[in-house]
């Protein structure tokens, strides 16, 4: 188990030396993340991506309307639409609607948001019992770790453990066998399910047109818990909204196909309101939560505004290389991998979170698989910029005045030919007790250890292009006066 | 409006500022499609195309351990919902026990008259049932009508209507979904076309198999919360004529 105050660099070690979650994510990446590129290479409309990506942005563009309309819709049904600036004010109104209406036991479908306002904590503090219902989250929740996938949250943990876990914590006989820990799980919840007086779950996209929310599940617990407590509150990131129902179709489809390659999901419910006059069953209220607690920032800046384009399917997790091999843990948020790189710091402090963005390594491989086509390198890498040079918009102080005194030396040093030949030369001799059998550069002390304890280095070599150029290679050539090899050379 | 509620569509309206110049009136960015096309292709869709979208939603079921079967009668599908009944095992109570939708389709099919299910219990989802909430927690099977059915995906569609309740297709431990062949559709895009013509309803479901789980070392294991088993017995040739004549479009209260 992480704990929450590891830092980046050690949670990544913990991931990279857990042997069951490296075996996951290997199998987890080979399947799904190849499986969303297939997906979209073979598409019939090839277009589709670019196309509804045009209309996340312009969706946003219109957001405020959209959103009071939406809330108009839901208020006609009969339902309940609170607008939440902070997770505090989202916090107060669940807690404040729990008390009035006695509610003492919440049972919880998977919600992202809901992590991210950490309304678990404020509900259990007063003596609500809070059940996850999704298979990983509840197994997660039990043994006191946290999700570390966005759509497989206990991927860290393997069936021996689960199975200790459920001895512990059900008092079954231990077992290992998945289906018999699944069956377990899914009596001990259907109690849960079924007494529950209130479901509190997230929303995959809202539709203003109908309004109706969408929620998609495998399980068919969002399905349990918006059917059978008498309360139902949905909490929504306020970016998630379709104007049309062909909107929320077309991003219905690039979602499950995102995260899972699967046409549709086992279920997916659009609901709105109470049950009306003659309806046997669903919720007597329904509450609405539209959370901002920060998105209106990014909103605001035209540089990150895509990033709200995001409908969480996973699928940039499912292909990134660094999150292969770190796990989820290292992110210290509820939304990790590449998305989680970009919006945690963007939500939750750019210096507070300065490792995630520059942990990635901008291969562009999120960006290819992104079912909203959204460039997360470019806005990684504009964070790696404020990180370097500050920015008093988003409150960023430059994230180590030493190295930017580096770079700074180094601009200097890089502009004069004759001072870069020169350190050149120190270097050669310096590395050279360095430089292993194998030809490369191993961990180096002090100050370079962070730089080479993890990777190795090719050494440099005995005589640089320019030197060799000299020397050798432009020997005959150096008269030629057509400059055409030199534009070559400046193009390569 | 409250006041929170116009301080928080105020500051979007300041952020997406920039955007002003490129703002369309609503009318035009909530345009529904055009379904006038859509539906046009339905209404002119042949026996033999139906038939073909058949074969591909029975072709996308299999991976889904979605168990299609057809029925050209109606006595056939009741004695297929009698097969089902009868090598079910109870999950969560010692009886089996049946709970069906207060549908004319399910009610026109008597299982009442047949002698092999004598001894389990039925239930009704009616109006006038009060207990539906413990019928269905004790039913081990739940009997649903779908309103449409989808190729594409192997999916059904289900309005929530009174007497029709969401829980049948979800809480007992088999799900068997009863589909006329005339109200299979190719996608999403035909059903939605479909679904929007039906204004007035509280919920919908669009379901496509049993429910299932892989979030433990990613084994596929059927029945996580809902249904570990679901059947769809697609009507065709006469019973899907007869069914046909339950199912008038834009009318939830004939059955």
């Amino acid at each position: 188990m992480i704990e929450r105050s590891s830092s980046y660099s050690e949670a990544a070690r913990a991931g990279m030396h857990n042997a069951c979650l490296q075996k996951s994510l290997r199998n987890l990446q080979a399947r799904y993340g190849k499986g969303a590129l297939d997906i979209w290479q073979s598409l019939p409309d090839p277009s589709l991506r670019h196309r509804v990506k045009a209309r996340r942005m312009q969706t946003l563009a219109h957001l405020d309307q959209l959103l009071a309309l939406l809330a108009e819709g839901i208020e006609a049904q009969g339902g309940q639409v609170y607008f939440a600036a902070t997770a505090e004010d989202a916090n107060r109104y669940v807690l404040d609607l729990a008390r009035r209406n006695g509610v003492r036991r919440v049972v919880k479908g998977k919600s992202m948001l809901s992590a991210e306002i950490g309304i678990d904590a404020v509900l259990a503090a007063d003596g609500i019992e809070v059940v996850e219902t999704d298979l990983g989250e509840f197994i997660v929740q039990i043994a006191g770790s946290s999700a570390s996938h966005i759509i497989a949250p206990c991927i860290h943990m393997d069936r021996q453990q689960i199975g200790r876990l459920f001895a512990d914590q059900l008092g079954i006989p231990y077992n290992e066998d998945p289906p018999t820990l699944t069956r377990a799980a899914r009596k001990a919840l259907r109690e849960k399910l079924l007494t529950a007086d209130m479901g509190l779950t997230g929303c995959n996209l809202a539709c203003v047109e109908t309004g109706q929310i969408s929620l998609v599940s495998n399980e068919g617990n969002i399905r349990m818990a918006t059917t059978m407590p008498k309360i139902h509150v949905a909490l929504m990131g306020m970016e998630r909204i379709a104007a049309t129902l062909d909107d929320q179709r077309d991003l219905l489809q690039l979602l499950t196909r995102g995260a899972a390659l699967q046409k549709l999901s086992t279920y997916v419910s659009f609901l709105g309101g109470p049950r009306r006059e003659g309806d046997p069953d669903g919720p007597e209220a329904f509450h609405l939560v539209i959370v901002d607690n920060g998105r209106s920032r990014i909103l605001a800046d035209p540089e990150f505004r895509e990033v709200l384009a995001c409908i969480r399917c996973g699928a940039c997790l499912n292909i990134c290389p660094v999150y292969g091999r770190i796990g989820g843990h290292a992110y210290h948020s509820p939304y990790s991998g590449p998305i989680g790189a970009v919006v945690t710091p963007l939500l939750q402090g750019i210096n507070r979170h300065a490792d995630l963005c520059k942990g990635e390594t901008l291969c562009g491989a999120c960006r290819d698989v992104c079912p909203v086509d959204n460039d997360l390198p470019r806005m990684l890498a504009a964070l790696r910029h404020k990180l370097a040079y500050g920015d008093p918009a988003w409150q960023v102080r430059p994230h180590k005045r030493l190295e930017a005194l580096g770079f700074a030396l180094w601009q200097r040093i890089i502009s004069n030919n004759w001072i870069y030949e020169m350190l050149l030369r120190v270097v050669r001799a310096l590395q050279r007790p360095f430089v292993n059998p194998q030809g490369v550069l191993g961990p180096l002390p002090g100050l370079k250890g962070g730089w080479t304890e993890g990777r190795d280095l090719p050494p440099l070599a005995a005589a640089s292009f320019r030197e060799r150029w000299r020397t050798t290679l432009g020997r005959g050539r150096a008269q030629d006066p057509a400059g055409s090899h030199k534009e070559q050379y400046h193009d390569a | 409006m409250t006041p929170e509620r116009v301080a928080f569509l105020n500051r979007i309206r300041t952020a997406v500022a920039d955007t002003t110049a490129e703002r369309l009136p609503l009318e035009i960015l909530l345009a529904p499609a055009d379904d006038e096309p859509l539906l046009a292709a339905l209404a002119g869709r042949t026996q033999n195309q139906r038939m073909e979208l058949l074969q591909q939603l029975i072709a996308n079921a299999a991976p889904l351990n979605l168990q299609v079967s057809t029925c050209a009668t109606l006595p056939e599908a009741a004695g297929r919902i009698a097969a089902i009944a009868l090598a079910s095992e109870p999950e969560f109570s010692g009886q089996k026990t049946l709970i069906l939708h207060e549908h004319r389709l399910l009610q026109t099919l008597a299982l009442d008259t047949l002698t092999e299910l004598e001894d389990i219990p039925k239930h009704w989802t009616s109006r006038a049932n009060t207990r539906v909430r413990a019928h269905t927690l004790a039913a081990s099977i739940g009997i649903t009508v779908a309103d449409w059915g989808i190729a594409e995906s192997a999916t059904i569609v289900q309005l929530t209507r009174p007497g029709r309740p969401r829980s049948t297709s979800l809480v007992p431990s088999v799900h068997i979904a009863l589909l006329p062949l005339s109200r299979l559709v190719a996608d999403l895009a035909e059903a939605f076309a479909l679904v929007r013509r039906e204004p007035e309803h509280a919920s919908m479901v669009l379901i496509s198999g049993p429910s299932k789980t892989a979030d433990i070392e990613a084994c596929m294991v059927l029945g996580a919360h809902g249904p570990r088993a679901m059947h769809l017995l697609v009507l065709t040739g006469a019973a899907d004529v007869a069914a046909s004549s339950f199912l008038v479009a834009s009318c939830s209260q004939c059955c």
